[in-house]
């Protein structure tokens, strides 16, 4: 697997590069926009990780001048320095598919960069009985159980834990769950993706315990997680 | 002053004068009819002038205490009483005593009473403001001076000036503010970055003591500008969230923690959401902050509860310790910056500024932060702390941000900030 690094911050990069390559990636770094712009054509990349501000141009400026010569880019990673409301909304925003914020561990970036490649590799499953943990779904039938005890989920808690599942550690917007769960538009009334995220957390019991981390990023997406 | 406002005033002034007319008349004519009638006698002139003193000076013992409108109103009111006193006193007694001259006087001392003290708190306000020009001068902090009006009188001049200076200062608390916020974030990253190049190292007691360090200057770095973005956020940005799924999010990021403690959590939540209005990142630190500060207090295998709890307006959040309480001297100080309840054998890991936040977040959604000791049934013995939030709850169905609200109260102008 092959990963670009678009780093201006040396001292960081280096840190993220010893990082990736320990765990077996291939990381090609870069220091300006325009080095990588070049240099995109003619590589392929599993994923890219862009630092939000570089010299000559923005991260998202990077991201939109590859779409203007590519269909389908990579899983895009945005490592930025701070960590608040209105930045998660501009990664998410820019389309990217999840954030870092810098300087962020080890554990962390290596679960992201994870969940994205699961994701983005991810075969078809026709198998109607999917486990996840101890959580069994199925389906066919649309029940979810763990340990053989039966949970009562309503159609769009069914829908939505099953999201959430197929998704584990990815960066899921909440505009991206009303569209994909509820085929709606995010406009609307938004109290009703943290309505239901509440009950499937006390229903699935996705909490530690259970070995389940189930966050909500400023309201503005959720990630579940395995917790250790 | 406005035009418009003159205008009201000329004619509120004039419609006075004429009711004064007619009322003057009016008395007149009663007062004929009074000393027509033989019985009643003129007063002996001592009894006059004392009389007239007395009702002249009067006012002045409250003068003092009341606003100018309040004022005017009050000698309104106490002229129709002079008048009718010794109207009275004419009727039952038979008696007469002049009110001009009271009145006169009272008349002729309000507006030089007045006078005076507007004069003399206009020369203190210029006074004051004066020196605070000449202070911000002496800081290199010299104003730009604006063009007058051309059409200007010397008041509106003097309010310019005040706005100007108030401008001015709160330029100068936003620009300290952002340096701080500068600062601290630029701080930060280079410290996070040699913590994790510190993790290459094998570890030895000067590279743990040195990660304290890192640590303790990260964490104060973190705290400045947590408390710097509190201050700043705008209510206008707030968004409707549920505090019951925020406080079981802070309690899941905190498992692990719990569980190196063996600190166990008695967890009291309603079923249903419970929403309020605020920023989800402010509120989501300032319930970590309060459940860390309960933790890092508490011994080994100790029990926390969390309780929330609602009426119809208002939610309120009950953090419960065991630890060994707040020293009373502490209780008022502990939301204030830097404090720490200190005691021999706690961590002092935090930097003082975790409950600071939390107070400055609390009052910024309209709610109340406080704390007190929880006591042994029956005894004085401490049991441990309560830390108690509230926050009012949201009654708006939509999840718009509101763009204007009413219920916010304006920002003090020059709030102390760190």
């Amino acid at each position: 697997m092959k990963i670009a690094l678009l780093d201006d911050d040396l001292a960081y990069a280096e840190i993220v590069i010893e990082w990736l390559e320990e765990a077996s990636f291939k990381v090609d770094h870069f220091k300006t926009g325009l080095d990588f712009v070049r240099k995109y054509p003619h590589e392929h990349y599993d994923l890219c990780i862009f630092d939000w501000g570089l010299p000559d141009m923005e991260g998202p400026d990077v991201m939109v001048s590859l779409k203007l010569r590519a269909n389908k880019l990579p899983p895009l990673i945005f490592l930025t320095g701070h960590s608040e409301e209105q930045d998660i909304v501009r990664v998410i925003d820019a389309g990217a598919d999840d954030y870092v914020v810098k300087p962020a561990s080890r554990a962390i970036l290596l679960a992201r960069v994870n969940a994205l490649l699961r994701r983005a590799n991810s075969q078809p499953n026709n198998d109607p009985c999917l486990e996840f943990g101890s959580l069994k779904f199925d389906t066919k039938l649309r029940l979810a159980s763990m340990g053989g005890e039966d949970f009562k989920l309503t159609d769009k808690e069914f829908d939505l834990a099953l999201y959430f599942m197929k998704n584990e550690g990815v960066l899921l917007s909440r505009s991206h769950l009303m569209q994909v769960v509820w085929g709606a538009s995010p406009d609307i009334e938004t109290r009703k993706v943290d309505v239901h995220v509440s009950h499937l957390r006390t229903k699935l019991k996705l909490t530690p315990e259970h070995g389940w981390k189930l966050t909500s990023i400023y309201q503005q997406g959720y990630r579940l997680e395995r917790s250790n | 002053m406005q035009f418009k406002d003159r205008i009201l005033i000329m004619t509120a002034l004039g419609l006075f004068a004429c009711l004064l007319v007619i009322s003057v008349d009016f008395n007149a004519h009663i007062f004929s009819v009074i000393v027509d009638n033989k019985s009643v006698e003129h007063a002996p002139t001592w009894l006059t002038c004392l009389l007239t003193f007395i009702l002249a000076v009067l006012p002045f013992f409250w003068f003092s205490k009341f606003s100018p409108f309040r004022s005017f109103l009050s000698i309104c009111a106490y002229i129709i009483a002079v008048v009718s006193l010794l109207f009275s006193v004419a009727y039952f007694y038979k008696v007469w005593i002049p009110p001009t001259g009271a009145i006169l006087a009272i008349l002729l001392a309000y507006p030089l009473w007045s006078s005076s003290k507007v004069n003399a708190t206009q020369a203190a306000l210029d006074q004051a403001l004066q020196n605070l020009q000449d202070e911000l001068a002496r800081l290199g902090m010299e104003q730009v001076a604006e063009s007058p009006h051309s059409v200007e009188d010397p008041q509106q001049a003097r309010i310019r000036k005040l706005a100007l200076t108030a401008k001015h200062l709160r330029d100068m608390h936003k620009s300290r503010t952002d340096t701080l916020v500068f600062i601290s974030h630029d701080i930060r990253s280079p410290l996070g970055a040699a913590m994790l190049l510190l993790d290459k190292f094998e570890p030895n007691k000067y590279s743990v003591r040195m990660r304290q360090l890192l640590e303790r200057a990260h964490t104060m770095a973190e705290g400045f500008l947590q408390a710097s973005r509190a201050e700043m956020s705008d209510v206008n940005k707030f968004h409707v969230l549920d505090m019951v799924s925020l406080t079981q999010q802070v309690v899941d990021d905190i498992y692990e923690l719990l569980a190196t403690k063996n600190i166990t959590l008695e967890m009291h939540l309603p079923e249903d959401n419970v929403w309020v209005r605020g920023d989800f990142g402010l509120l989501f630190r300032a319930v970590s902050n309060v459940l860390l500060n309960a933790v890092s207090y508490s011994p080994q295998g100790a029990v926390i509860k969390v309780i929330i709890d609602k009426d119809d307006v208002t939610m309120c959040l009950k953090v419960i310790d065991q630890g060994p309480g707040i020293p009373e001297d502490k209780i008022q100080k502990l939301f204030k910056r830097f404090s720490r309840a200190e005691s021999e054998q706690q961590d002092q890991s935090g930097c003082g500024l975790g409950l600071y936040f939390v107070g400055i977040t609390i009052r910024k959604h309209r709610g109340t932060a406080s704390v007190g000791n929880v006591n042994m049934p029956g005894t004085i013995n401490i049991q441990g702390a309560e830390f108690l939030i509230t926050l009012p709850l949201e009654r708006r169905k939509n999840n718009l941000p509101v763009t204007y609200d009413r219920r916010v109260k304006p920002e003090p102008t020059f709030e102390d900030t760190i």
